[in-house]
């Protein structure tokens, strides 16, 4: 409960549009905003497949992904066997959203 | 070469390990990872990387540069029309710089050179072929260096060669990556 208390307020920082909260199975837990509906199809895949890459070059604990569109920025984040994919617009500086998030979310 | 130049800028960023041109059907065309890291090993990650891009373009958006971070690397991929520079670096590597110098790589990748790349790439695959295909034919037919200048000398000679090389400059008919 204070997982998604805190996950909404994702929501209130700039440049931030929507964001999805899936289980590794696919499950979407929850969603808010925009062009989030897509994003819950492929984020799970990409977690997965991410993951996978890594291992090809012998890397080990994946923690972050950062997927840049034209448009849109997709920060995708693995969350206690859960994966959270939140959507910023294009003006969004990255980084700084990425440490709130993390704030937020009580991360490293 | 001045994409070399360009690499090896990338390299001298303080942190960047390693980096790679592919083309987007996963053959390596400059390897610049480090020296444990043979392609044979990071084989999987190209066609995975691929398969990625092939995938979000399909039920996402074209999305051209992908940045992950894992414990203490991080890799970042960035796709250019038919190429994708790979770059693995460490934690402490500057992200903002590497893109900057990923920038200039990528604008000094034109088709010309591309096409130069992939015909080296082609001609340094070539010798494993003849390999496979020698032992199997051997019992039914002459080994091919020695019945071809029996026959005729020179142009039957060259002609193969030509005919080697053409495979590899077919993948270059391609846009945004697709073959047409």
């Amino acid at each position: 409960m204070e997982n998604n208390l805190a996950i909404q307020q994702i929501m209130q920082t700039p440049n931030v549009i929507g964001y999805v909260r899936c289980s590794e199975s696919g499950v979407v837990i929850e969603q808010e905003g925009n062009e989030v509906d897509v994003l819950a199809n492929v984020i799970v895949y990409f977690q997965q497949i991410a993951v996978l890459i890594g291992e090809s070059f012998g890397l080990e604990r994946f923690h972050e992904a950062q997927i840049q569109g034209k448009s849109l920025i997709v920060v995708c984040i693995p969350l206690n066997g859960e994966v959270l994919g939140v959507i910023l617009n294009s003006r969004a500086r990255v980084p700084e959203i990425v440490g709130q998030i993390r704030q937020i979310l009580h991360l490293a | 070469m001045m994409l070399n130049k360009v690499f090896d800028n990338i390299l001298d960023i303080p942190g960047v390990d390693g980096v790679c041109l592919f083309s987007t059907m996963g053959k390596v065309l400059i390897n610049r990872m480090p020296s444990f890291m043979s392609p044979d090993i990071f084989e999987d990650g190209l066609r995975r990387i691929t398969a990625l891009y092939d995938t979000m373009d399909e039920n996402f958006l074209p999305c051209d540069d992908y940045l992950l971070r894992f414990e203490e690397k991080w890799v970042l991929f960035r796709r250019a029309d038919q190429v994708v520079l790979l770059v693995l670096a460490a934690d402490k590597a500057n992200f903002m710089s590497t893109r900057m110098v990923t920038n200039m790589a990528l604008k000094h990748i034109t088709p010309a050179l591309l096409e130069e790349l992939t015909a080296a790439a082609g001609l340094a695959a070539a010798p494993a072929a003849p390999v496979l295909v020698a032992p199997a034919g051997a019992a039914s037919a002459p080994p091919f260096p020695v019945a071809i200048p029996a026959v005729v000398p020179a142009p039957q000679a060259a002609a193969p060669v030509e005919k080697a090389a053409e495979p590899s400059k077919a993948p270059l008919r391609m846009f945004r990556g697709r073959a047409y």
